[in-house]
């Protein structure tokens, strides 16, 4: 594979599933191997698109998404005890491991978990004794021979079965899921208390942290985004909207409330504000693929840290600074609530996360480049080459600019995934999915 | 999008998400003289039974007469579920709900307004005074004073966890950040000696020190009698208010109105703010029936203070950061009976509505 960067970040558009009946994109995670890209959205609706085949003829590029399997995750359910609604929304899916032909995804609404397999099949039996084809039985009375059912190919059929449903659990809206490294446990995160579950055991679960405070009064601060460890099976870490992060073993103790490590900057005081809290709050806690750093990502910054080092990130990045003088305005319009994600690429090389008006960024963590690109239909048909945005924080803006008091706060981008071997991307802007690739000569 | 064009078909929401995209119509873009009359407000209750509808001053903008819901000038209505749903299908002009959750629409509040909703409210009522209210923009986008901007702060965050409150299925995080903030500017306030405690009798009921201001401020709102009268009324009695004209009878049934919040006995002592803190906490908690009932019952008052907050009824001529508090206390004692309405202003045509409940 050439060098992903050349000297200005290319990345060509490659296709644009834009999804037609478009409901509100809640997650977007590509599997293991990068094959398939599922996505969540707010009507409770899990779409998998499967990347082609390479053709072996137009060996430019690589293949493009299209949709696998569409099922109906979640549905909207009522609590009664307490007359509250339960939102069918895809809060989190995470893939399994490949083990077999079939593929398992675990997805989240707000309290219920789900392990879904999705299996092909591409052949069907033909041929029964006391069946016809179209399977009424036959009188056995007509029954004069016997033939053995043989298999016939068929189109291509994509199943999605509903294999465990872990649901009650959950006081609290779920925030988080992640798949340990043994393959045989995950946790789920709410607001106040992280579960560990074994994917087999749908009655039981584990509670391995719980902050809630005795009097619901004092509560200050609530869990953010919680992940475990990708090689070591005994750790995990949560976030939270005070802007910490803890790292905790499992091995010490059954209940995880005291952290092993705990990671959190020193506020500056020169940016001392009455949102400096609510900025603080870390909507997304991603480890790197070695599983040496960690990236968190704050309203305004994408901080890295290493997981060796506790009192500050080895590396800040400002995704959009140039709102800290509009902190007022967001805030009152609840933009200032908004939860970015982050990803890391396959290499950890690069990082990425979404912004405002359509924006998405890109750092790369060696050159200390980084670029703002647009996700929009407008600009980008398909084998384009994206052009980089900038935004004009102040005084003169200059051709091609755009400043800040005409972003569009409703366009955001929450969602962003990385292929894991691959310069691939997908964006998710509210209604559409976006599949970039960086361009290959 | 057009106005009249109705939401996405077949959609569950009739017209947008707070966390998604917002579908605007361009009666509800921002104008170039932002006014925050005009601005349309859906408040979902808790059960889904009684959707309500309040528009403001529709002669601001000329598309408005094209909502049948706003034609005849200031209206509110009450509105069940399926005359709203009905109205929806026939392509009204850009309604900002979901059938979850109670929105404000994105027009409302624009990038440039930063702090100054309040301060504007607080401008339009007193636009009859020659006088400005401190800070407030005449015209000119100066900026307000800090402690002015504060105030506005505080008060937006107030409205914000009303609002947590009202919502279906409230975000934990988010009334997290908003109540912390609510605290860290109460306690700047409480540094500066800005905040106006009411000291004795209140203090020995609040059980934490550095809540004791925002307690009897809150209480006040929520209690009309003079066992605890409001701190910012130098007159002591809250629920006259200059510009208000509520009338005399509408004062007979505070009684029970208000025995209907002191019902409410175990969490009285912690005071409204802490009120409204344990509520949006407790909502999460396994509730009794009858623990909900006293729930919407405070949801009702919630309402008269974001909408005499939101829609500039302030009804009061005083300026400064007591005024905004001054809108809840004043919005708080409207009557819960409909015997006040046709000769009053329109403030209490629209708090009278509300009240109908």
């Amino acid at each position: 594979m050439r060098g992903f960067w050349n000297k200005v970040f290319n990345l060509e558009v490659v296709c644009c599933p834009c999804l037609l009946k478009a409901d509100i994109i809640s997650t977007v995670e590509f599997n293991h191997s990068g094959e398939l890209l599922a996505t969540g959205d707010k009507g409770g609706r899990v779409v998998i698109f499967q990347q082609e085949q390479e053709n072996k003829i137009q060996s430019h590029s690589r293949g493009e998404y299209n949709v696998y399997s569409t099922f109906q995750s979640h549905e909207p359910e009522f609590d009664y005890l307490k007359s509250l609604e339960i939102e069918e929304k895809i809060n989190k899916i995470r893939w399994l491991p490949q083990k077999n032909a079939a593929q398992f995804l675990l997805s989240t609404n707000d309290k219920t978990i789900k392990l879904w397999k999705i299996s092909e099949r591409d052949k069907r039996p033909e041929g029964y004794n006391l069946k016809e084809e179209d399977g009424r039985y036959r009188d056995p009375t007509t029954v004069t021979t016997l033939r053995v059912p043989v298999f016939r190919p068929m189109d291509l059929m994509v199943e999605a079965s509903p294999r465990r449903i872990f649901a009650n659990a959950h006081t609290y809206h779920i925030n988080s899921i992640s798949i340990n490294s043994d393959y045989e446990t995950y946790l789920s995160a709410d607001d106040l208390r992280i579960n560990l579950w074994h994917l087999e055991i749908t009655d039981r679960s584990f509670n391995i942290v719980d902050i809630k405070p005795a009097n619901m009064e004092e509560l200050t601060e609530v869990i953010t985004a919680a992940e475990f460890h990708p090689n070591s099976c005994n750790t995990f870490v949560y976030s939270s909207s005070k802007g910490t992060i803890r790292l905790c073993d499992m091995r010490a103790s059954a209940l995880c409330d005291r952290h092993s490590k705990l990671f959190e900057e020193p506020e500056d005081p020169s940016n001392r504000s009455f949102f400096s809290e609510i900025i603080s709050s870390i909507s997304d806690v991603k480890f790197s693929h070695s599983g040496r750093y960690m990236m968190t990502r704050d309203y305004l910054s994408v901080k890295i840290w290493d997981l060796n080092m506790e009192n500050r990130p080895v590396e800040t990045y400002q995704v959009h600074e140039y709102l800290r003088s509009k902190l007022c305005s967001l805030y009152e319009n609840d933009c200032i609530f908004d939860k970015f994600e982050c990803c890391w690429n396959g290499s950890d090389s690069v990082v990425m996360t979404g912004s405002y008006n359509n924006f998405f960024r890109m750092f790369d963590r060696n050159t200390k480049r980084d670029i703002t690109l647009e996700a929009s239909r407008e600009n980008n048909k398909p084998r384009t080459v994206l052009k980089p945005r900038k935004v004009c924080a102040s005084g003169k803006r200059k051709k091609d600019e755009i400043s800040v008091d005409s972003l569009d706060f409703n366009k955001k981008i929450l969602h962003t995934a990385w292929h894991p071997k691959e310069n691939i991307i997908a964006v998710a802007t509210t209604n559409n999915l976006y599949i970039f690739q960086d361009k290959v000569n | 999008m057009n106005c009249g064009e109705s939401a996405r078909p077949g959609s569950p929401w009739f017209g947008g998400h707070p966390d998604g995209e917002r579908a605007q119509c361009p009666c509800l873009a921002p104008p170039t003289a932002w006014d925050p009359q005009s601005c349309l407000l859906q408040f979902l209750y808790g059960q889904p039974v009684v959707w309500r509808l309040l528009c403001s001053d529709p002669g601001l903008n000329p598309a408005w007469p094209a909502c049948p819901l706003t034609s005849g000038g200031f209206e509110q209505n009450a509105m069940t579920r399926e005359e709203l749903m009905g109205l929806n299908s026939a392509g009204p002009s850009g309604w900002l709900w979901s059938r979850r959750s109670c929105v404000i629409p994105a027009a409302f509040f624009t990038q440039n307004c930063v702090g100054m909703m309040f301060a504007r409210g607080l401008k339009r009522k007193s636009a009859e005074e020659p006088e400005d209210v401190e800070g407030c923009s005449a015209g000119a986008q100066a900026m307000p004073s800090y402690s002015l901007q504060r105030q506005s702060l505080l008060d937006m965050s107030l409205v914000k966890l009303q609002l947590c409150h009202m919502l279906v299925e409230p975000n934990l995080c988010r009334s997290v950040l908003i109540a912390n903030t609510v605290r860290q500017i109460q306690e700047e306030m409480t540094r500066d000696g800005t905040w106006r405690a009411v000291a004795p009798q209140a203090a020995g009921r609040a059980p934490l020190d550095r809540l004791v201001a925002t307690d009897i401020l809150c209480r006040s709102v929520r209690e009309q009698e003079g066992e605890c009268p409001a701190p910012d009324m130098g007159d002591g009695q809250p629920d006259l208010v200059p510009g208000l004209a509520v009338a005399p009878a509408a004062q007979a049934p505070r009684s029970p109105q208000s025995s209907l919040w002191e019902g409410d006995s175990s969490r009285e002592s912690r005071g409204g703010f802490q009120k409204s803190l344990d509520q949006i906490f407790e909502t999460l908690e396994s509730k009794t029936s009858g623990s909900v009932e006293e729930l919407f019952a405070d949801v009702d008052s919630s309402y008269y203070d974001l909408d005499a907050v939101l829609t500039g009824m302030v009804g009061s001529t005083s300026s400064g950061p007591g005024s905004g508090l001054q809108a809840f206390a004043s919005a708080a004692t409207s009557p819960p009976s409909s015997s006040c309405r046709s000769d009053l202003g329109e403030l209490d045509h629209a708090v009278e509505i509300l009240v109908e409940t």
